[in-house]
């Protein structure tokens, strides 16, 4: 498998590492309800078909990637950096 | 002797001795081991796998299912080496498996004898009971009866390398098909690797008497691979197999660099495994003949119909002297063709199709079956059936033609279903099986030169249309364009057994007999039987196995459906994927700054993550661990002891909002930290426990230094990340690692301001350093920072100089130390030290563990919010009811310790209802003149001054211990403020 | 005060450099001052500007005084002269870490160095070129990669000079075995 990094081009699986739902950057707001912590870090929805994801390039550029991928195929829709847009 | 006179792509200029059984032969190069064997007339090779019958060649590439031999001795024996691919080299010595005590004369053929028992399933019926026989009578029975070669259980000495290889297109086979592909895409400047997995490059273009481009078949071959060889952008990879196909266009791949050399030159690999990210690729792998399942079609002799072709044509040998061909299809004649024109006498071609017609010089039989074999160690006769009546045929070899399957394996390995072609009796690869991959040749269904030369140049075009490479294409050359015309026989009924799946025994009476017990699934008939499930998965014989199920069951092949192929298409050696990386090269060695000195020093090593840090510095006459150990920790009391840090994670936070920042991943506040001065920190997880901790000090204004334990620096580091750019992106902070920059040392004992004022310039007392203050400082006249903390509970710094420095600083320190009466100290002290005074590793931090449980629950600020804040106050993860942390001291006549021992009331009988906690670290304490231990108790720290019962019931432990406060040594911290 | 004075030591002073074997030769760089750059919000322009040199995008190189190299997510480093004030040059526009000893620098040369790279990481050669830089891993190692005209620069973590020098030269003498017979 290999991952098109926006950084640095299409690269090997190896130097990346998987971290999970994308659901992780929506952290509840200060003050939210207890059902929102803990659908934040234990509920997920585990599609066949598209799903958003992140990824670390940990031996690359140090970039966290939220990556579209489609489970059934394994085919990757999209790469962006966890961070664009976002600050 | 077998061999023809003249003829063949071997040097007869160059003899090769080699020894099968003990037996002495010669070759040739350019000969395979098993073309070599049948130019000595050997054709019984091995036995089989479940009834130990005898066997020979069956085929001329890496499908064979019979001819695995073994080769090499001690570590490097490599066994199932299949004799068809196995070039030959001189000093070749190969041994026959699966036999005992020789080839011809195996005690366990008698295994034949009880066939009727042994078929598909006998090991569930037969070995029900009684239960207890299981492992200990029939599995090492079954064992040792069964299966084919036996590994050295040495360690494989042979060096291997992984590679990694890119390139815009991926040719699969040097047959026509690849060839032209290649030669077109490299004609338009692509960056191609062609892969064969024969050491030499041409496929059936070596081995048919065909005409391409009006030159011999082989010379179109040689001269098309030199004009490939010659170009920049191509890299051809001979015995180099492709064995997977993965996502976003990956290969594995196995080079055999080495295999073919006798003894390997220093540093040569044995071989290499690829991986390969090719932008695309095209499977040109072309196809495997299969067998008919007809009784007896196991015997040494019958081989497949194509593979004589391949020894007559390129190895200049004849499998035998009087020749039968059985054939469903027009393929068949050629090698009836083949051997009437090197002058080998054809008994008869028996053809299945009633109105076959060929123009052959030699008896024809139409619409005829092979019903029977005879022969025991090799083939004498056959039977033939026709309308007529039955006729027997005297014969040495019986050439076989099924029928040609596509190698549609990679095809499978993302998932594809192949799909079946009734003109050709064979499964196709599913289009766009493998995204990226196109197929063509023959490993598409289409068999002819001609086609295969015209997909391959199509193929290619297609893909360089696709990555918008202009190009003209190459001319077609003129080949052969011969119909594909089969009337498929799976399998012919008559007396005895009819192999299928030669390699794992599976005869068409087991496949019977799935069905019969409605094991009808192909799923569940591969299971059931075995068919397929060998090394050579079936490459023969799952075809024919589907076939014959679909008969049964009264389905076409395409109801029935069939298997799927997983990598690798064939074996490869695990050796090959871990590459260089085994014993110490098993993972890299990060080495402190001390590293050498105390290498010098014959200090035991410990590794802590990649780190090789000093366990303890043995000093003269000191003969255990624990007397260096002891000494080590009372030199730090008592004098100053130096220990090197460096490998902590030391991080450099600096930004505008560095504070905050600090303030959101730690648990306690950072921004009320003065400069100057560090505090201990305490990072949580998002879920509440606690994930590490660290001191951290404030450099400048918008400047911390952080520092993590030594095993979770990339850890924090990952979390640093994720906290900078998923969660806060709109906060300004930047961070990176300095723990390469900085050598770090601690330095501790009642005289460590004595030692230290020594080297560094200008005060190190309680004014200029108090506790927990920090600074810039020369040392010996480098700039350096200077940490008053301790992790020992002493009065205690850490200085901190450039790397480059460290060694140079190390000794000095340790020089300075002796002099004081103290010395260097390691991680067994320094845990010593640290379990005296209560403080915490990740044997305490090991992911489980609240804030609350280790006393530390008032650090989580109310303040303000952190991660991990919210999911720390859930119910649950503080209170009585949570096993906190505790001291434990032995209290009875059993003075030991162990680690891992779990905590029991004195009066409660040790189980998993009765656990009350465990113990997470034991050191003997040179200070008590006891072992002491820290660990989780139920509700531990309202039962200090109780007693409990530390049992390991492995080790056979049962201590029983006082409850006490976690620190040992000054509880009040008087020597660390010092 | 005793009189003191540290010695210092090169990354790779431990091997014996450099080797040939085959093609392929390995090197250790000399030592040079090396800082991190990572500009504040908004603030890479002035960066750039002080430089006299822009920020480099990513996986490229400027050989400006001093050089500047992409070394990550929002990180340059700033490599030989003029990279040993730079703290106080950009002083309120950029984080700036000394990193001077925190790398061991080998430089892997001659026609064979992608065939021996090829060995060691996944990184496709053909993208490093000279001004061409690249995060990757090598032999289990996180490096930095700097294309140069014949060759490449091998960046790693100063503790791991000795696997990575020990995993280059085993890759170099794989090669140099397999190259054809002259």
């Amino acid at each position: 498998m290999r991952l098109t990094c926006p950084l640095c081009g299409a690269r090997d699986l190896r130097e990346f590492s998987y971290r999970g739902d994308a659901r992780l950057m929506r952290r509840p707001a200060a003050g939210a309800a207890m059902e929102d912590w803990h659908a934040y870090l234990h509920l997920r929805d585990n599609p066949a078909g598209p799903h958003e994801e992140l990824w670390l390039h940990a031996t690359g550029c140090r970039a966290w990637l939220r990556v579209r991928r489609d489970t059934t195929t394994h085919e990757v829709l999209s790469v962006e950096l966890a961070a664009e847009g976002r600050g | 002797m077998s061999r023809l006179p003249s003829g063949g792509q071997i040097d007869r200029g160059q003899r090769l001795g080699f020894d099968f059984d003990g037996k002495r032969y010669g070759g040739h190069p350019g000969d395979t081991l098993a073309s070599a064997l049948l130019a000595n007339d050997v054709r019984l090779v091995g036995r089989s796998f479940k009834y130990h019958r005898p066997r020979g060649i069956l085929s001329a590439g890496s499908e064979e299912p019979n001819a695995l031999v073994e080769i090499r001795a001690g570590g490097a024996l490599s066994p199932n080496t299949r004799a068809t691919v196995q070039e030959l080299y001189d000093g070749l010595r190969a041994t026959s498996q699966n036999r005992w005590p020789s080839l011809r004369f195996d005690a366990l053929e008698v295994n034949d004898l009880f066939s009727p028992f042994l078929a598909a399933g006998f090991y569930y019926k037969t070995f029900m009971w009684p239960k207890a026989f299981w492992e200990r009578v029939y599995e090492p029975l079954i064992r040792r009866a069964a299966g084919l070669g036996r590994l050295s259980g040495k360690p494989d000495g042979e060096p291997y390398d992984k590679a990694f290889a890119h390139c815009d297109l991926l040719v699969i086979g040097a047959g026509p098909a690849g060839l032209m592909a290649a030669l077109t895409a490299a004609e338009a400047g692509a960056e191609v690797i062609l892969a064969e997995e024969d050491f030499a490059l041409g496929g059936r273009l070596l081995a048919e008497q065909l005409e391409v481009d009006e030159m011999p078949a082989a010379a179109w071959a040689a001269a098309t691979v030199e004009r490939l060889s010659a170009m920049a952008n191509v890299q051809i990879m001979a015995r180099t197999t492709i064995t997977g196909a993965y996502d976003g266009g990956t290969f594995g791949a196995y080079e055999r660099v080495g295999e073919h050399l006798g003894a390997l030159p220093p540093d040569l690999p044995c071989g290499t495994f690829w991986r390969i990210a090719a932008r695309r690729a095209i499977l040109a792998g072309g196809a495997h003949e299969r067998l008919i399942a007809f009784p007896g079609n196991d015997r040494p002799g019958v081989m497949l119909a194509s593979a004589v072709r391949t020894y007559l044509n390129r190895f200049a040998v004849t499998p035998g002297q009087r020749v039968a061909i059985y054939t469903d299809n027009d393929d068949g004649w050629r090698t009836a063709e083949d051997l009437l024109s090197a002058g080998v006498s054809v008994v008869g071609l028996i053809d299945s199709r009633a109105d076959a017609a060929p123009k052959l010089d030699c008896p024809v039989i139409a619409g005829g079956a092979i019903v029977g074999t005879e022969g025991r160690l090799g083939l004498r006769a056959v039977t033939v059936r026709t309308e007529s009546g039955t006729r027997r045929l005297e014969v040495d070899t019986l050439a076989v033609s099924g029928g040609w399957n596509p190698a549609v394996h990679l095809t499978c390995h993302m998932n594809g279903r192949p799909v079946w072609d009734d003109a050709i009796a064979a499964f196709v690869p599913h289009p766009g099986a493998i995204p990226g991959m196109e197929v063509a040749g023959a490993a598409a269904g289409r068999f002819s030169t001609h086609a295969a030369l015209e997909a391959g140049r199509a193929a290619a075009s297609r893909v360089l249309d696709d990555l918008s490479i202009a190009h003209t294409a190459p001319d077609l050359p003129a080949a052969e364009d011969a119909p594909t015309r089969i009337s498929p026989v799976w399998h012919v009924a008559g007396k005895g057994r009819a192999w299928i799946d030669l390699q794992n025994d599976v005869t068409v009476k087991d496949v019977a007999l799935s069905a019969q017990e409605n094991f009808r699934s192909v799923e569940h008939m591969k299971r059931y039987t075995t068919l397929g499930m060998a090394t050579d998965q079936g490459k023969t014989a799952n075809v024919v196995g589907l076939a014959v199920l679909a008969e049964l069951t009264g389905r076409t092949v395409e109801e029935t459906g069939t298997t799927t192929f997983r990598p690798p298409y064939s074996p490869v050696p695990i050796a090959a994927m871990a590459g260089r990386a085994g014993g110490s090269h098993f993972q890299p060695h990060r080495h402190p700054p001390s590293h050498r000195f105390s290498s010098e020093r014959r200090a035991a090593f410990v590794e802590a993550g990649l780190w090789h840090r000093a366990s303890f510095y043995p000093a003269e006459g000191e003969h255990h661990w624990r007397q260096s150990c002891d000494r080590e920790v009372r030199m730090v009391r008592e004098s100053v002891g130096v220990c090197d840090v460096t490998t902590l994670g030391k991080i450099d936070v600096q930004g505008p909002d560095a504070a905050t920042f600090l303030d959101r991943v730690y648990a306690n506040t950072f921004s009320t930290l003065a400069v100057g001065r560090v505090r201990y920190g305490l990072m949580l997880r998002e879920d509440g426990f606690v994930m590490d901790d660290g001191t951290t000090a404030r450099l400048g204004e918008q400047h911390y230094l952080m520092t993590t334990t030594t095993g979770a620096a990339g850890q924090v580091m990952d979390h640093l990340d994720f906290a900078a750019q998923v969660l806060w992106p709109e906060l300004d902070v930047s961070f990176i690692s300095v723990t390469e920059q900085w050598a770090q040392f601690a330095v501790a004992g009642p005289k460590a301001r004595e030692l230290l004022s020594g080297v560094i310039e200008g005060p190190v007392d309680d004014t200029a350093f108090p506790f927990m203050g920090c600074g810039p400082v020369t040392v010996a006249g480098v700039q350096g920072r200077l940490f008053r903390i301790s992790f020992s509970g002493e009065l205690g710094y850490e200085v901190a100089v450039p790397a480059r420095f460290g060694a140079s600083l190390f000794r000095e320190l340790v020089r300075r130390a002796e002099a004081l009466g103290g010395g260097p100290y390691g991680m067994e002290a320094l845990n010593v030290l640290r379990i005296e005074k209560g403080f915490l590793t990740h044997a305490e931090l090991h992911g489980r563990t609240s804030a609350d449980d280790l006393g530390l629950g008032r650090m989580v600020s109310a303040k303000k919010d952190c991660i991990g804040k919210v999911m720390a106050g859930r119910p649950g993860l503080s209170g009585p009811e949570r096993q906190q942390l505790v001291g434990l001291r032995p209290a009875g006549p059993v003075r030991k310790l162990v680690a891992g021992a779990h905590l029991f009331s004195p009066a409660s009988q040790p189980g998993p209802a009765t656990d009350d906690g465990y113990l997470t670290s034991v050191c003997f304490s040179p200070a008590l003149g006891t072992m002491i231990g820290l660990g989780f108790l139920r509700n531990g720290r309202a039962r200090i001054g109780e007693q409990v019962r530390a049992v390991d019931l492995l080790r056979e432990q049962d201590t029983l211990c006082d409850v006490v406060a976690p620190q040992f040594v000054d509880p009040e911290g008087e020597r660390l403020r010092g | 005060m005793a009189e003191t004075s540290l010695v210092a030591e090169h990354a790779a002073t431990l091997f014996t450099l450099p080797v040939t074997h085959g093609a392929a030769t390995l090197s250790a760089a000399p030592e040079t001052e090396i800082a991190s750059i990572a500009p504040f919000r908004g603030l890479a322009e002035e960066v750039g500007a002080i430089l006299g040199q822009p920020l480099p995008e990513a996986g490229a190189m400027a050989e400006s005084a001093p050089a500047l190299l992409w070394a990550g997510h929002r990180q340059w480093f700033a490599v030989g002269d003029g990279a040993e004030d730079l703290a106080e040059r950009l002083a309120g526009l950029a984080a700036v870490t000394d990193q001077s000893d925190a790398w061991a620098i080998l430089r892997l040369e001659g026609e064979d160095w992608s065939a021996v790279l090829a060995r060691l990481s996944p990184l496709d050669p053909r993208t490093l070129g000279p001004g061409r830089t690249a995060r990757t891993e090598l032999a289990h190692m996180s490096a930095l990669l700097v294309g140069e005209r014949d060759g490449v620069a091998i960046w790693v973590m100063r503790s791991l000079a000795g696997s990575a020098v020990g995993a280059v030269l085993e890759a170099m003498r794989s090669v140099a075995a397999q190259r054809p017979a002259l």
